[in-house]
């Protein structure tokens, strides 16, 4: 029974005061609601210093999850050129200028990449499968076209299906080819149409908007795989350089289990050597470092910087309001107030401040992600991603790709941006707090 | 001692080189009414501070009601003038963004009391004080009469054994000083208050039944 009761402050003068443990709690309660109550009408009667505050604790929520929301976006966007081919990494190997630069000719990234070591590429851990490419560049005296001869898989002539504009989607083993619209368009090309590729005519099945999924490993002509490789395998600036067989390839799409990227990159650099290119979400962020960091870290930066004034802003209000209180603050230590709970009060003034500035600076950076929708970026591709033979004016193409990302707001960064704000608050109370106290009664004396 | 309400016992005080308090000594009797009187700068405000607990003396005791204020740490120094001290200033010092009714509550805020016992109480003195129809207003709607009543209200809100007043009457007219006068003695004597007032006119001083005069930090005399 003992226990049910507690002491309370002592009354001095008196014996201390017992009162049981519920009726105590209830008091309690009461007495926080009285502080919430109090810290509402001083901040209601300052609504100036209130709203500055709020404002700045906002500003540097909404800088924070906003700047954040835009880097991420960016930095997917960035992404997207290496994930639209279909395959996680993409192999190459440095090659040699061909002697003469006439009929067909492999571009200078896409070396010859034996059978024997795709079947190698095949068996390195987390490689999921492989899809097999020729790349060839057709150089006539009248007109250049690039050429992609591909596996007839997900990655390959199917994926090239289902971009078809107009026409049919051809297979492994068909004798046609399929047309960019692009390329159709400038060159009048029509389904049916007979296209010359390496000397010989195929006819047009079909044009696809290879656009729609970027300008990595984009060609003017694909065609079935093996009968790239049977036109590599002729053409004489191609076997000037490489004993290049009818199985062999010169560009291979490799799926990766993503959890073992970075292995399956390693090894297969090390299987190519000095000459391999391995292309892949990693070497692309590498290669574009400075975009990402522009995206990812100035946006911290900014954030950062903005966090900083936000702060120097509460901790000039609220070391004004506790300089303009001191009078106040002399009154409630004159009338008994201990100083932890003058404290207390100033901290939950500042409390409710920033958890109000949170709240709102997280709803405007909702409104501005909903507001923006999406970003809209332009980068330069790699040339060895979309080779074109530089030295015909008509033939280069434009590497640039515009992409474009949703805004999202990320609320584990948003929750981590409100308690950054609360916690602006909180410490700048206490720093305001930590002044040199003012003695109480040279405030309130009459003379 | 324990029929003293306050026993100031060789006080000294000094700001810099200025000596404010030259060893006072002063015994009184609970339920007193005391008047301090005396010259701008003799001290008599900074004992009134001593004895509240809110100066620290340089040297020498205080007590209220038997209570050491000056040697006790700042948190019991707060709990003292919380429960046994009431203080009612010049400029009225009222905190403006609250109500009358709010401001009166403020000492009792850390009270083990039910809320509900608390707001009847402030309830009541602020009808004691003719204010009763004014409890919603903030200091800034009330006038300087007005505003002293409320202040009064809240010094006594915890029914403390000690009422210390600073020139209460300093801010306000005549005809006002005289009824916010009238009403801290009427409202003391009901509440068996002991009061301390310092003041600098004869008039008010009069209605005390002893009168200190202070000179250059010392007392110069006491009347009964």
């Amino acid at each position: 029974m003992l226990g049910f009761w507690i002491m309370t402050e002592r009354n001095p003068g008196n014996a201390p005061r017992r009162i049981p443990v519920l009726w105590a709690k209830a008091a309690r309660e009461a007495r926080n609601m009285e502080v919430l109550r109090y810290a509402v009408s001083e901040l209601l009667f300052r609504r100036g210093r209130s709203l500055v505050t709020m404002i700045s604790i906002a500003l540097a929520v909404l800088a924070v999850v906003v700047m954040t929301a835009l880097a991420t976006s960016y930095a997917r966007a960035i992404l997207v050129p290496v994930q639209t081919v279909g395959a996680d990494v993409i192999v190459q190997v440095q090659g040699d200028i061909p002697p003469k630069l006439e009929g067909l000719v492999f571009p200078h990234p896409n070396a010859l990449v034996p059978a024997a070591t795709v079947a190698r590429i095949r068996h390195i851990p987390g490689v999921i499968s492989l899809t097999r490419a020729v790349y060839l560049w057709d150089l006539e005296p009248d007109r250049y076209e690039s050429v992609l001869g591909i596996d007839d898989n997900d990655v390959g002539l199917k994926r090239l299906g289902g971009l078809l504009t107009t026409g049919k989607a051809i297979h492994g083993d068909d004798r046609a080819v399929l047309a960019d619209s692009d390329f159709a368009t400038k060159n009048h090309i029509r389904v049916g149409d007979l296209l010359s590729v390496g000397g010989e005519r195929f006819p047009v099945a079909g044009i696809v908007d290879a656009a729609l999924t970027g300008k990595v490993v984009r060609a003017d002509v694909y065609l079935p795989l093996v009968v790239a490789q049977r036109l590599a395998a002729s053409a004489p600036e191609v076997r000037a350089l490489y004993p290049f067989n009818a199985d062999d390839c010169n560009l291979v799409l490799v799926k990766a289990d993503r959890e073992q990227l970075e292995g399956v990159v390693a090894k297969v650099k090390a299987l190519l050597g000095k000459k391999g290119v391995v292309s892949s979400e990693l070497s692309f962020r590498q290669a574009l470092s400075g975009v990402m960091f522009l995206s990812r870290r100035m946006g911290l930066i900014i954030a950062l910087v903005i966090s900083v004034f936000a702060t120097a802003f509460v901790l000039r209000a609220t070391a004004s309001a506790v300089t303009e209180r001191r009078r106040e603050i002399a009154v409630l230590q004159a009338i008994g107030w201990p100083w932890r709970h003058i404290r207390r009060q100033v901290l939950v003034e500042n409390l409710v401040l920033a958890v109000l500035g949170a709240g709102v600076g997280i709803g405007v950076a909702l409104a501005v992600a909903i507001a923006l929708g999406h970003i809209s970026i332009t980068i330069d591709l790699p040339w060895d991603l979309s080779s074109t033979p530089h030295f015909i004016p008509s033939a280069a193409i434009n590497r640039t790709q515009t992409i474009t990302a949703a805004v999202r707001l990320s609320w584990s960064i948003a929750a981590a941006a409100a308690l950054g704000g609360v916690l602006i608050g909180w410490l700048t109370a206490f720093a305001a707090l930590a002044l040199p106290r003012p003695a109480p009664w040279t405030s309130l004396r009459s003379e | 001692m324990t029929d003293l309400a306050i026993h100031v016992e060789a006080v000294k005080k000094r700001y810099g080189a200025l000596e404010v308090l030259r060893g006072v000594s002063l015994a009184i009797p609970k339920g007193e009414f005391t008047a301090i009187i005396g010259k701008s700068g003799s001290g008599k405000s900074t004992l009134l501070g001593v004895i509240a607990g809110l100066e620290r003396p340089d040297e020498g005791q205080v007590h209220i009601m038997g209570q050491d204020v000056a040697g006790v740490a700042d948190r019991q120094a707060a709990a003292l003038r919380r429960h046994s001290i009431g203080i009612v200033f010049q400029a009225f010092n009222l905190i403006p963004s609250l109500t009358a009714l709010d401001n009166v509550l403020l000492p009792a805020f850390f009270e083990a009391t039910p809320e509900s016992e608390r707001r009847v109480r402030a309830t009541g003195l602020l009808e004691r004080v003719g204010l009763g129809n004014r409890m919603d207003h903030r200091p800034s709607a009330l006038s300087g009469g007005e505003q002293q009543r409320v202040a009064i209200a809240r010094a006594l809100m915890n029914n403390p054994a000690v009422l210390l007043a600073d020139e209460p009457t300093g801010n306000l007219d005549q005809e006002t000083g005289a009824a916010v006068l009238d009403l801290i003695i009427g409202l003391g004597r009901m509440e068996g208050t002991t009061l301390l007032m310092v003041t600098h006119d004869p008039d008010v001083a009069a209605k005390a039944s002893r009168v200190i005069e202070m000179k250059d930090g010392r007392i110069a005399n006491a009347d009964t």
